[in-house]
């Protein structure tokens, strides 16, 4: 799907000056906390940051692979499901087989790779479009989600496993200190450690990568797998915090995602991106959601706000693309 | 009409640059109505780029184009075809998922009340194909299933049932056999016996002499000479006038130096793809230079791709230094130390819009990083001001990104990335195309140094003084095939030409 | 002349759909008693024609080579508002036309989106899925009060005429009537050629802009038609209307000869193929599968299919030399 794909080309005209700068999302998240900060009293406290960030840190793990996939070019729309996936497996390697939660959430993690390694395989060997492939396995284990759940209904996850993921230190939950960590690191291999640095070089120019020896298609499928993993990851965790798997987990997180990581400077033509401002672009739209909520704007009114973004976030996207050419 | 328009399609001063390549300086002349003209000259002459502009693909920077007295006053492809110029360009532009009738006929409905006659249609079509000789195609058949052949000449027929005034064939013959194009030539010699007039651009010169009024010859983006086809006309005189230059350009290589006795560091052996590639074998030798050339549509592009696995071959064996390769992957190239100049920097080969330390670095990450994978930076700057001091790069820093480049030093940040990784054989593509003089001699200059320190170097080239300079030996390609070979003792820019354009035997392709 | 007859049935894409359905009536046939029970024949139609209208829509787009995700949302939209314009007290024929409004509008953003911003097709109609579906949900707020339709509006849906439901007859018009424009109007023949060879397309001069959006236009109103006949037979919009109807149908175009490519399909592929996962979806009720389960198969399907239509390409590109 060449055309529809990268769409048409732009002529001389739409090459306007368009640019945000590396810290467009830095300002905006700022401009939109001092501002809820400033109007709405309810904003500024340690539990609503706190539930805000926490929430953040769960997604955060989806977008991990999400943003790899990005840099390189290719789209995952099954993350959301995937994140479903991993309580789902939870519940039933806990509930059936009476696993405790660590292993369970390991074994889940191993499936996932698996669906995640076959799909980057298709993708990568038959030249396939990753959205509407990755559409097709949400479809799969979207349903697969359901039909698990449904038979699970009532029975609870562990007990120690919620008090585990709501784990505190000091007053901060262990799992936005672990998304920080996780953030900074995977920033500094991004942009020092040759794995992480061909992404970038295979999201610019694939066939430069092959000239040059790089393994392009090896490097995809196994973000492919990655992304999976890690979406079954946070997925679980989520999981956990609501104490039984439910089938609203992940849902629409595909949207989400995709406006976190462009409004955070990646792009959907590929060679952009970057964690931690995929991490803010994820918190810029929880706080704005946040925000929307204080006012006690309707939540679907929140979603059709949430869609014109992302559409206004692509046409920046382009804009952006076109005046580099 | 007044008689036969002798200034028919006037071209004046028509001047174009790409940055600071000159592609046209200053061209001027015209074409008689009802004649068959020809545009002759090397790749590079300027040719595909006057005729983009008569057909409103380009604009000129300077000068004006009339046809039977109007003077064009937008380029565009509308404008043009409003005029009555229409093209067949050396690529084709057809709908394979469409009939042949649709792809002759795309805009002309045959509307009968409203609806499509399909009857209408087909009838017509099979009038033009049988009036062309394409017996075997029928009018319902799906373009994609034509041949190549079947599809330029479709594509033809497109263009003449437009009535133009003017038509512009680039390079039609390029697909076709020895039957097909002698057909063709029939069909143009009819087509001009009813008063068309046509601008024919090829390089085969049997073709040229059989059926061109008059040969324009055209060399670095200038105006040459006008021919006229008549009795006294030769193949000399065409060739001559295309390399024109030095004619006492001769190798630069002493003989003596001529290491054609050192080990084969690499070799190609029955390599070979139908309709692509007919089978070739190559060595090349320690610290020698082997020139491959061939003029557009030769297959010089397929045989250097395929050489290094970046295309799919249909059998053909690689040997490094010795040894068969199993797998033919690039991959597997730059681990056994070949590495691969791409001929159009444009579409891979850079990365644009990364640093240049970042496209130095490609092949050689491992070297530049630790056991960790961490990169060392300063080891990566290290090799990359070494090859910026080589090459003399114009680099504000090390983190330019190439685009901003000019041609010349993109093309030299290119050639960084390839040695970086000190390989034992390079195959170079197209190494100076579209760079200005002092950029080319730098690299002619890197070239032979590597070569004398042992580097075994293919260059596959358009560019016959570049060649010449540069080789020991040159293997001439026309037709997807090795026509021949020659040392660079024997080096004159006319017996590679003729190899090229014509054949040793005297046997053209084409007529 | 009886062999080159029967080969070139054969060659054509629909003739993988028909077969298919063919292996579906007998899977059925078999394993079902109550398949060829009339009555079970009869209720097919209900869900069939919608999603054959919308997968017309799709088709278009397809053989652009373009797509649009958001049909579901527009379906579910005009259904909602169609309630919303009942409730408003309009009449029947004005509520029809401002459904038939709401969806052109949906379409054209969409044509604008993609066509003239040169947005990712894909992209731009999630997004504007995603927009629908919250635009729905706001007004379903008011409309699901609304007890039922106005009789009038009824009868596009449960009314029938020499056996079949009205609806059916009006689909069987649009198949011809869609027919007879790919294939003998100088406008449809557009499609292909912009499928085709998109640039080539633009040499020609046609103006492969305005080709791409009136596709899209077409699409949201296709989807409005699917509305307002499903919503007038179960008497009432529902919040759950055109729920992956947007996979259901591309999956039934690519089956029925599209391709991702473009270039390609046709109005009976769309129909086959419509056929084929009505068919689907019956077995699997008829087997009792549930509706998840036939999610998953649908899904994995869907992978099937594009794993194939990609690899198909690829054997031709190679066979052309391209790569």
């Amino acid at each position: 799907m060449s055309t529809a794909a990268t769409g048409r080309k732009l002529n001389e005209q739409e090459k306007k000056k368009f640019d945000f700068g590396g810290w467009t999302i830095v300002y905006l998240t700022l401009a939109l906390f001092v501002f809820l900060s400033l109007t709405r009293s309810t904003f500024l406290n340690f539990n609503n940051i706190h539930s805000i960030v926490f929430d953040v840190s769960v997604d955060f793990f989806a977008i991990i692979g999400f943003t790899f996939l990005i840099i390189m070019g290719e789209l995952d729309m099954s993350v959301g499901s995937m994140f479903c996936f991993g309580g789902t497996l939870m519940g039933i390697f806990c509930n059936t087989y009476k696993m405790s939660a660590g292993p369970a959430i390991v074994l889940a993690m191993v499936i996932a790779g698996i669906i995640g390694l076959i799909s980057g395989y298709l993708i990568t060997k038959f030249r396939l479009n990753s959205m509407m492939v990755t559409i097709g396995v949400m479809l799969a284990v979207k349903g697969y989600n359901w039909m698990m759940i449904t038979r699970m209904t009532g029975r609870q996850l562990p007990r120690e496993s919620r008090s585990f993921v709501m784990n505190k230190i000091g007053n901060i939950s262990w799992v936005i200190l672990l998304m920080l960590v996780v953030a900074v690191i995977l920033e500094i291999l991004l942009n020092k450690s040759r794995y992480f640095k061909q992404m970038y070089y295979v999201g610019h120019n694939m066939e430069t990568t092959i000239l040059y020896g790089i393994k392009a298609n090896r490097v995809k499928m196994i973000c492919f797998a990655v992304s999976a993993m890690l979406s079954t990851f946070g997925g679980a965790l989520m999981t956990c915090r609501v104490k039984a798997p439910n089938v609203t987990v992940g849902s629409n997180l595909e949207v989400t995602m995709i406006t976190a990581a462009v409004i955070g400077g990646a792009s959907i033509f590929g060679g952009r991106g970057s964690m931690v401002k995929s991490m803010l672009g994820l918190l810029f739209i929880y706080t704005l959601r946040n925000g929307m909520t204080a006012y006690r704007i309707d939540s679907y009114v929140q979603q059709i706000i949430l869609g014109v973004i992302l559409i206004l976030a692509i046409i920046a996207d382009i804009r952006i693309t076109a005046k580099r050419a | 009409m007044s008689g036969k328009n002798t200034e028919y399609l006037k071209i004046n001063n028509i001047t174009k640059a790409y940055g600071v390549v000159k592609a046209l300086t200053d061209v001027s002349f015209s074409i008689r109505q009802g004649e068959i003209h020809t545009i002759l000259g090397e790749n590079g002459a300027g040719k595909s780029t006057l005729v983009k502009i008569i057909m409103g693909e380009e604009t000129p920077d300077s000068g004006t184009i009339s046809l039977d007295g109007e003077q064009v006053k937008t380029f565009t492809p509308s404008a043009a075809q409003a005029m009555g110029v229409r093209m067949v360009h050396q690529e084709l532009a057809v709908f394979e998922n469409m009939t042949v009738a649709e792809n002759i006929y795309p805009s002309h409905d045959f509307k009968k009340g409203g609806r499509i006659d399909y009857k209408e249609l087909y009838k017509e079509t099979a009038k033009q194909l049988e009036r062309f000789g394409l017996k075997t195609v029928r009018p319902e058949e799906q373009m994609g299933g034509v041949t190549l052949a079947g599809q330029q000449m479709i594509e033809i027929i497109r263009c003449i049932v437009a009535n133009p005034k003017v038509i512009i064939l680039d390079e039609p013959t390029s697909g076709l056999n020895d039957e097909e194009a002698d057909r063709l030539m029939e069909i143009l010699e009819r087509l001009k016996a009813e008063g068309m007039t046509i601008i024919y651009i090829s390089h085969r010169l049997k073709e040229i002499m059989r059926i061109s009024d008059r040969v324009t010859i055209m060399r670095d983006g200038q105006y040459v000479t006008t021919l006229q086809n008549d009795d006294s006309l030769t193949e000399s005189d065409l060739i001559n006038n295309m390399v024109g230059r030095d004619l006492t350009l001769h190798s630069i290589k002493n003989p003596q130096d001529v290491i054609n006795n050192k080990e084969v560091v690499f070799e190609v052996k029955n390599l070979a793809k139908a309709h692509a590639l007919n089978p070739s074998d190559l060595q090349l030798h320690k610290g020698e230079i082997l020139g491959i050339f061939g003029l557009e549509g030769s297959g010089v592009t397929k045989l250097s791709r395929m050489m290094y696995g970046l295309e799919r071959k249909d059998s053909g064996d690689i040997y490094v230094k010795g040894e068969k390769l199993n797998k033919l992957t690039p991959k597997n190239m730059v681990d056994k130390h070949v590495m691969y100049l791409n001929n159009n920097r444009k579409v891979a080969g850079l990365l644009l819009d990364m640093p240049v330390t970042d496209n130095v670095s490609l092949p050689i990450l491992g070297k530049v990083s630790n056991k960790l994978g961490f990169i060392n930076s300063k080891e990566l700057k290290r090799i990359s001001t070494e090859y910026i001091k080589k090459f003399a790069i114009a680099l504000p820093s090390l983190s330019t990104k190439p685009r901003k480049l000019s041609g010349g030093n993109q093309q030299k940040v290119m050639m960084s990335a390839c040695l970086a990784p000190e390989p034992e054989v390079v195959i170079v593509n197209e190494p100076t195309r579209g760079i200005d003089v002092g950029a080319k001699e730098e690299i002619h200059k890197f070239l032979l140094e590597i070569a004398k320190k042992g580097v075994g170097v293919i260059v596959f080239s358009s560019e016959l003084p570049e060649l010449m300079r540069l080789s020991d030996r040159i293997k001439i390609m026309r037709d997807n095939t090795i026509v021949g070979e020659v040392e660079c003792s024997e080096f004159t820019e006319q017996t590679l030409m003729r190899y090229a354009a014509v054949g040793a035997s005297g046997k053209g392709a084409g007529v | 002349m009886q062999q080159n007859i029967f080969k070139k049935i054969v060659k054509k894409n629909e003739s993988i759909a028909a077969f298919l359905c063919i292996i579906l009536v007998l899977v059925l046939t078999l394993k079902s008693d109550i398949f060829w029970d009339p009555r079970n024949l009869h209720s097919l139609q209900v869900s069939f024609v919608p999603t054959a209208m919308i997968a017309f829509g799709m088709m278009f787009l397809l053989i652009c080579g373009y797509f649009d995700m958001s049909v579901g949302s527009i379906m579910l939209l005009c259904a909602i508002a169609a309630g919303k314009f009942s409730m408003m007290g309009l009449p029947v024929p004005v509520v029809i036309l401002l459904t038939l409004g709401v969806g052109l509008i949906m379409g054209c953003i969409n044509g604008f989106l993609v066509s003239v911003v040169g947005i990712n097709a894909l992209i731009a109609t999630l997004g504007m899925q995603y927009v629908g579906y919250g635009a729905a949900m706001l007004l379903w707020n008011e409309v699901r009060t609304l007890q039922s339709f106005d009789e009038t509006y009824i009868v596009l849906g449960e009314g029938e005429f020499g056996g079949l439901y009205v609806m059916t007859w009006v689909l069987l018009a649009l198949i011809i009537a869609f027919s007879i424009f790919l294939k003998y109007a100088p406008g449809g023949k557009r499609l292909y050629f912009v499928g085709g060879n998109r640039e080539a397309a633009k040499l020609i001069g046609f103006n492969d802009k305005r080709i791409l959006f009136l596709a899209y236009a077409a699409t949201g109103v296709l989807s409005a038609m699917a509305a307002v006949f499903r919503s007038a037979y179960i008497h009432k919009p529902t919040q759950y209307m055109g729920e992956e109807i947007h996979m259901t149908c591309f999956i039934a175009c690519v089956i029925g000869g599209g391709s991702f490519a473009g270039g390609k399909g046709s109005v009976i592929g769309a129909v086959l193929g419509v056929i084929f996962m009505s068919l689907l979806t019956n077995m699997f009720n008829l087997l009792q599968m549930s509706p998840e389960l036939q999610n998953v198969v649908v899904g994995v399907i869907l992978v099937l299919v594009v794993t194939l239509d990609g690899y198909m390409n690829i054997k031709k590109l190679r066979a052309q030399g391209k790569i």
